[in-house]
């Protein structure tokens, strides 16, 4: 039986997890580090117990979702590195893929995120969302046609 | 492929080794500090402090609240847009092909693998067929029989639900081990009647059901497996996909004799349950049906079935219409059964377009609303060879009225409009108008490009996301037209909950303080605020409770945001130009979560015996509360009843009895609540 380990190990183990799907939501470094506080933060303070590391996961990321949603994301005011800096390649001279993602408003970023980076299918992530099965469908089928638009390597 | 390198470009994004150790030493202040059983409530706690608790504003106007908005961009006109041309004639089964074919809807090869049909065991194991007349049972005096138990939005428009009584019985759904059980409600004599399983297919569930008179409807649900291959699969990006669709069967019993109840029909539809009412005996089922790959020499590819004992067939073409500008390849199916007599389908609809809305219905009509969304997109080149692009997107709900007055079922109306409402109780109709409280989401994104001259190629510079949120009242003619609205109520903050009592409307918004809203509704192109009391926590379910009081039931808190806590909450309505609050009980910290917080179902508000009962989760399992309310004391407990791990359990009064039903069991009180038996 999976035993629930300590928080310090939860937070080593998913907080790649939490930071990925919280910067496609957002967009930035900056905002995406705060989000990643605040979704452990109410983990320490909720103090859930799961049966299973995959219920872990999936609470984890339903928190995200919910934190990103209350987010100010003004990168700008906030620090003064250059958004740069969270590219570890040198600057891309065409629309690269994390920035056409960009381009799509938040919930259809959450979507493409949760179905093609963390595989999670249309019911799952309906329930993390909060949302209809339809209404994910919707916005990944609208994802994608606006992301075979913008990238032309499809 | 895309999935690929979204994959392999996100891979390369990791939190910093900096950060991480900022959290942590964050995780571990806060470990030292909180104490590990505290649960704090789900909602974020604010940052800043705002002026004052209990304040009592008396405010009369039509104008929009001033404020600071945040507002980079241009104003962006939104208006409410109507279309009449819903009413149009049905579509023929070559139209509805072409509209799916224009949604890109995946083509490929579709194999089902299907755990069987729906396999029903519908005879209860009693032998004996059912008396035509009613008997009357020894022991049980004088069998109720009255509207349903169920607390739903409308008193004469019943809502399926898990536990359901009628005529001195209480019928019982376990959804975990699909079982029906059926007890009588005789005091101490409560005792089960009939117990019955009515399939064992794993894909098969039972959800919720109906009673009236000699009927007893069970809602069922049918799962189906089906996989997509080759070129849809190319289209997603991996070898296949697979995803669930299946069929929703209302299964009719008679029980005229409720201890052996017998099997009469089963009428299905496909798709997945989204909804359904019962008025006057007659079933209005919605489902939503997705199509995933059309083939044009296959009807029933591409248009839903119905089903009735083994036989199926797709529906006529003159039950297909579509929305003004469908989105998504599905369809929302409207069904109206009569479950009286020898049964029969009254009238169907399928909807292309339509398939991810939610419901509302009175006894004439039906609204779906669906989300949506509208988008503005603005380039504006700057001197350097750079330029903004800016990204506005409205969050918006689409609106389709049907008529369904006497088992039709007959589309009126579509109009769009901005924002969402927060439930069905956000909806209502009064005196041939619709009036519905909606919050509004806005998005602006603004990206600052470098966009090489002459191609499309665009160097990512930067960007800048806000969203921003305000509430809204729209009162709607009964086409959908607009002719009222109140805007900018409580900006920034979310519509919670929403009760409207003929001319008046109750709006709870809460961001941190909760302002209860009272709206006169009376002029429908003047609709005014009457009064907007401030008080702490907000309710996420309003009531009416007699005579100038209203009830509320939701979260508790202080200036500075909730605090864990539920509370009760009557207000006292009498001078709708100042609400106050009449008294409140903030209940015990181990009660932190109530299935009433989201499903209306789960409470009791009984105003006759002036009695509240709601189901409250502790750290070790949940317990049934009943209070007692009145004037002097306010609210007062009663009963606790430890319910456990069981689920959805439903307080209800037979003669002088209290009874809390559960999937487990029943646990009896008498009149004097003291409790007297434990089924």
């Amino acid at each position: 039986m999976w035993q629930q380990p300590s928080v310090e190990q939860v937070f080593l183990q998913y907080r790649q997890t939490v930071y990925r799907l919280a910067l496609a939501r957002l967009g930035n470094s900056a905002a995406a580090e705060d989000a990643v506080q605040e979704v452990f933060l109410r983990y320490v303070r909720k103090a859930p117990v799961f049966r299973e590391a995959e219920h872990c996961k999936a609470w984890l990321l339903r928190v995200t979702v919910n934190c990103c949603r209350s987010a100010r994301t003004t990168a700008w005011a906030r620090h003064t590195v250059p958004l740069e800096d969270t590219l570890t390649a040198p600057p891309i001279e065409s629309l690269g893929v994390f920035d056409a993602v960009q381009t799509l408003p938040p919930a259809q970023r959450v979507v493409i995120h949760l179905f093609y980076y963390e595989g999670y299918s249309v019911r799952e992530i309906a329930q993390m969302t909060s949302a209809t099965e339809a209404t994910v469908k919707t916005r990944l089928h609208r994802a994608r046609t606006a992301l075979r638009n913008l990238l032309d390597t499809e | 492929m895309f999935s690929e390198q979204y994959r392999n470009d996100m891979n390369e994004r990791r939190l910093s080794d900096e950060a991480s150790e900022r959290v942590l030493t964050a995780l571990r202040s806060e470990a030292d500090t909180t104490p590990l059983k505290h649960r704090t409530p789900r909602w974020y706690r604010a940052v800043a402090l705002t002026a004052c608790a209990a304040v009592v504003l008396a405010v009369l106007f039509a104008q929009s609240v001033e404020r600071p908005r945040i507002s980079f961009y241009p104003e962006i006109e939104n208006p409410s847009t109507v279309t009449d041309s819903f009413q149009d004639e049905h579509l023929t089964y070559t139209q509805a092909f072409a509209l799916l074919d224009d949604l890109q809807m995946v083509n490929g090869d579709v194999i089902t693998e299907s755990d069987g049909d729906a396999e029903l065991r519908g005879t209860f194991p009693s032998t004996a067929p059912a008396a035509t007349n009613r008997t009357e049972y020894s022991g049980y005096k004088g069998a109720t029989g009255s509207d349903t138990v169920t607390n739903t939005q409308y008193a004469n428009v019943d809502e399926a639900d898990v536990v359901k009584a009628q005529g001195g019985y209480i019928y019982v759904l376990n959804r975990a081990e699909r079982r029906l059980t059926i007890y009588r409600a005789d005091g101490e004599n409560t005792a089960v009647v009939a117990e019955h399983e009515p399939t064992d297919g794993e894909n098969d569930r039972l959800v919720n059901m109906y009673l009236t008179n000699d009927r007893l409807v069970i809602l069922y649900t049918h799962h189906e497996t089906a996989y997509v291959s080759g070129t849809a699969a190319k289209e997603r990006g991996v070898g296949g996909y697979s995803y669930r669709d299946g069929q929703v069967y209302a299964v009719i019993y008679d029980i005229t004799d409720p201890t052996a109840p017998h099997y009469i029909t089963a009428y299905g539809q496909d798709g997945t349950l989204t909804d359904s009412r019962m008025v006057n005996g007659v079933l209005y089922l919605i489902t939503a049906h997705t199509v995933w790959a059309a083939d044009e020499e296959n009807i029933a590819s591409f248009v839903p079935r119905v089903y009735r004992d083994g036989e199926h067939t797709a529906i006529a073409e003159k039950a297909l219409c579509a929305v003004p500008a469908p989105q998504t390849p599905d369809y929302a199916v409207i069904i109206a059964l009569s479950v009286a007599g020898n049964t029969a389908r009254l009238a169907e609809k399928a909807v292309l377009g339509a398939g991810g809305c939610r419901v509302w219905a009175n006894s004439e009509h039906l609204v779906l609303m669906q989300h949506g969304e509208r988008s503005v997109i603005q380039e504006i080149p700057l001197e350097d060879d750079t330029a903004r692009r800016e990204y506005t997107y409205n969050e918006t709900t689409d609106l389709f009225l049907f008529d369904i007055e006497n088992g039709t079922v007959t589309q009126t109306a579509a109009a769009t409009i901005d924002g969402t409402p927060d439930g069905p109780f956000a909806l209502d109709e009064w005196n041939d108008h619709f009036r519905i409280a909606v919050t509004c989401t806005v998005y602006h994104h603004s990206e600052h490009a470098t966009v090489t001259r002459g191609t499309e190629h665009v160097t990512y510079v930067g960007t800048n996301s806000q969203s921003e949120q305000y509430n809204r009242l729209y009162v709607l003619n009964s086409t959908l037209h607009e002719v009222g609205r109140i805007d900018n109520m409580a900006p920034d903050e979310t519509v919670r909950s929403v009760r409207f009592e003929g001319n008046i409307g109750y709006v709870v918004t809460f961001r941190q303080t909760d302002p209860l809203f009272a709206v006169d509704l009376s002029d429908p192109q003047n609709p005014t605020v009457l009064s907007a009391l401030k008080i702490t926590g907000f309710s996420e379910y309003l009531h009416p409770f007699g005579d100038g009081r209203l009830f509320g039931f939701g979260y508790a808190g202080t200036e500075n945001g909730l605090n864990g806590k539920l509370k009760l909450t009557m207000f006292d309505t009498t001078n709708k130009t100042d609400v106050t609050v009449k008294t409140y009980l903030e209940l015990p910290a181990e009660f932190h979560y109530s299935d009433a917080l989201n499903d209306h179902h789960a409470i009791l508000v009984d105003t006759a015996r002036a009695l509240v009962g709601v189901p409250l989760y502790t750290n070790n399992g949940l317990d049934y509360m009943l209070y007692h309310y009145d004037e002097e004391n306010g609210f007062t407990p009663l009963v606790r009843c430890t319910v456990d791990n069981a689920q959805n359990p439903r307080g209800l009064f037979i003669d002088d009895y209290f009874y809390v039903v559960h999937q487990e069991g029943i646990t009896v009180y008498d009149s004097s609540f003291a409790p007297v038996a434990t089924v």
